[in-house]
This record gives structure tokens, C-alpha cells and sequence, in this order.
């Protein structure tokens, strides 16, 4: 009896192992994308592995395609969801690709906390983010008026999905903080938008 | 026998994973960690392709963000090219009065060649520029019978 259930088992883990061979298949032709620019063919690349199953530390990859392809509110929420489905999966390269799609938003504090975050960075990656930091300095001790806060409170109110709109919530709290003293500055809640 | 039976139910068991459609990409097939090769070489391509952003950081304005916006769909929008025809338009029909009227200015009510320029200035109307007309109203009356003094146009 013990070797046909055995025989059932490998039987029943062959389409499983199949599924994983094409997934990671396609995280290769991923990359491959990736490398030659063509960061539209390597979303989808991604996408076909996650949907193969290739485990969801795929999608850090899938949000830094799309952080590549501008669409740069979905790549913060493909990044949220890959923080709580793989945190252990964050690295340095994957999370410099969070600060920038979070630079993109204009979520500067966001940005500026992860790119503290990196360690073991590369030295090219590194000399990026001392780039990128000495850029944002001076932004971020800079007051701000009711205008830019109420940009991010409307952005807040308005962004989808509502994780995404939770960032521009939280920057305005941080903005909040170092506002110019004025009669018109917006109140900062701290409920979620929705 | 029960042999025999177990191998057929696997092979129908394996087909009917094999034929599932993915339905969507959240509702995949149960994950499989990636390979830690395969990790390393999505890595590597990524960070090969870091850059830094290619525009500056700047603190946004809600307010410029609306006068973009209006200046975006007034000026350079529809809205902006309807305005745009109509001062065409507009400025056409001045220059065609204009020039209708230096036109009858430069004519008399006995002179044929005044009355000419008259017509070749109402011909020009379809140029928009009755100036041009006018000034050749002026010259057939200067080599003929006209008066000695034309008329200047205003402006000139």
C-alpha cells in the first residue's frame, strides 16, 4: 500500500511542480525585461508569476515594475501589500524602489524614512540614496503653507485604494507639525480617510 | 486491482489541476516560494536599473495645482482654441472693414478708377488685409485722373 500512496503523492505534485517551474519562468523573463527597459513586459511578467504562485515575495517585484512604469499609486499599494504578505522579503534594492515610487507621490517623509532605513546597501545604491537624501533635506525642514497641505489632505480624501490615501494623510500629519503659523491652515485629522 | 484504481484517480486528479484557470492574480495557485537562485537573479536586474527620480524634489500647492489646471484647459484646452478662432475671427473682420473703409475714402463719387479700387478692396476682403487693397486703390489713382493728395491710412 505504501508505495501507491506514494506514487499518488508524486502524481498529485506534478502540476504543482510544473506551476512552479513556469512561475519562475516567468520571474526570469521578468528580469529579463526589466534589464532592457521594457518595464511594461516585465509587470506582466510578474504578474503571470504571482499568478502561477511564485510566492508573494514576487510582488516587491511586480510594485517596482510598476513604480518603473510611472503608475506610481498602484506601485505603493502592490508595496504595502508586499509588506504584509512578505515582510522578511524586503531588501535594499526593493525598498529603494519604495522610497522613489514614494518620491514620485511626493510622499517626501515617507521617502526620506526609507531610504534611512537601507542598510547593506551597494556602493552604487548607496551613493544614490546620499544623492537623493541631500536633495530632500532641505524640503524637509522647509515650513510648510496651508497650500501644500491641503494638497495633501485632498489627495488624501480622494486617492484609491484607501491605503494610498492613508499616506498622503500621514505626510500631512508630518507637514502639520512644521506649518506656517496661519489662520488658514487646514485641521489634520488622524482618521483614516474612509 | 485497487492498484490500478488508485493510478487512474491520480491521473484524473493531476488533469483536473492541470485544466484550473487562473482566475485572477490573487486567487492563484497555492504559493511556491521563489527559488533563491531565481531571487537573486530579479535582484540583480533591479538593482541595476536604480536611478535616482528625474524630477526634483518640490513641496506641491494646492492652489497651483489649480491654476495649472485652469491654464491647462483654458489657455491650451478647447476652451482655449474656441477663444483663439474667435479672435481670429474678430481681427479678420476688423481688417476687413478697415480696408473697405480707406477703400471708400480713397474713391470719389465720379472717379471710375476710385470705384475700382472700391472692388478690388471688397476682392481683397477674403485676405483679411483691406490695407493692401486700399494702398492699390491709391496708386491707379495716382496714375490716372485721381486727386493729388490720397488719403493716408491711419497708422502708417
Amino acid at each position: 500500500m505504501k508505495p501507491f500512496a506514494l506514487l499518488l503523492a508524486l502524481l498529485l505534485s506534478a502540476p504543482a511542480a510544473q506551476a512552479a517551474e513556469d512561475a519562475n519562468a516567468h520571474l526570469l523573463a521578468g528580469a529579463r525585461a526589466f534589464r532592457a527597459h521594457d518595464y511594461d513586459r516585465s509587470m506582466v511578467e510578474f504578474r503571470v508569476a504571482l499568478t502561477l504562485g511564485a510566492g508573494p515575495q514576487a510582488r516587491w517585484y511586480l510594485a517596482a515594475a510598476l513604480q518603473k512604469t510611472g503608475r506610481t499609486d498602484e506601485a505603493l499599494a502592490e508595496f504595502l501589500r508586499a509588506e504584509q504578505e512578505a515582510p522578511a522579503s524586503r531588501d535594499a534594492v526593493l525598498t529603494w524602489y519604495e522610497a522613489v515610487a514614494s518620491h514620485e507621490a511626493r510622499l517626501y517623509a515617507r521617502a526620506d524614512r526609507l531610504l534611512a532605513s537601507i542598510q547593506r546597501a551597494g556602493p552604487k545604491l548607496q551613493e544614490q540614496i546620499t544623492q537623493l537624501r541631500t536633495q530632500l533635506a532641505p524640503l524637509l525642514s522647509s515650513p510648510a503653507t496651508p497650500g501644500v497641505l491641503e494638497w495633501y489632505l485632498q489627495r488624501g480624501r480622494t486617492r484609491e485604494p484607501a491605503t494610498v490615501a492613508a499616506l498622503y494623510l500621514e505626510e500631512a500629519r508630518g507637514l502639520s507639525a512644521r506649518a506656517t503659523p496661519d489662520a488658514g491652515t487646514p485641521a489634520v485629522k488622524g482618521s483614516m480617510p474612509r | 486491482m485497487r492498484a490500478a484504481l488508485l493510478i487512474l484517480a491520480s491521473f484524473a486528479l493531476s488533469g483536473l489541476a492541470g485544466a484550473r484557470e487562473p482566475v485572477a492574480p490573487q486567487a492563484a495557485a497555492p504559493a511556491t516560494p521563489v527559488s533563491a537562485e531565481v531571487q537573486a537573479q530579479v535582484l540583480q536586474a533591479l538593482e541595476e536599473e536604480v536611478q535616482l527620480p528625474a524630477t526634483p524634489p518640490s513641496l506641491p500647492d494646492q492652489a497651483s495645482d489649480r491654476a495649472r489646471e485652469v491654464h491647462q484647459t483654458t489657455a491650451f484646452g478647447k476652451k482655449g482654441q474656441q477663444a483663439r478662432d474667435e479672435a481670429a475671427n474678430a481681427a479678420r473682420d476688423q481688417a476687413r472693414a478697415r480696408g473697405l473703409a480707406r477703400a471708400r475714402e480713397a474713391s470719389s463719387p465720379s472717379n471710375g478708377h476710385a470705384d475700382r479700387g472700391l472692388d478690388q478692396a471688397g476682392a481683397a476682403q477674403g485676405n483679411a488685409d483691406g490695407n493692401r487693397a486700399a494702398d492699390r486703390a491709391r496708386s491707379e489713382e495716382a496714375r490716372g485722373n485721381g486727386p493729388e493728395e490720397l488719403p493716408r491710412p491711419k497708422g502708417r
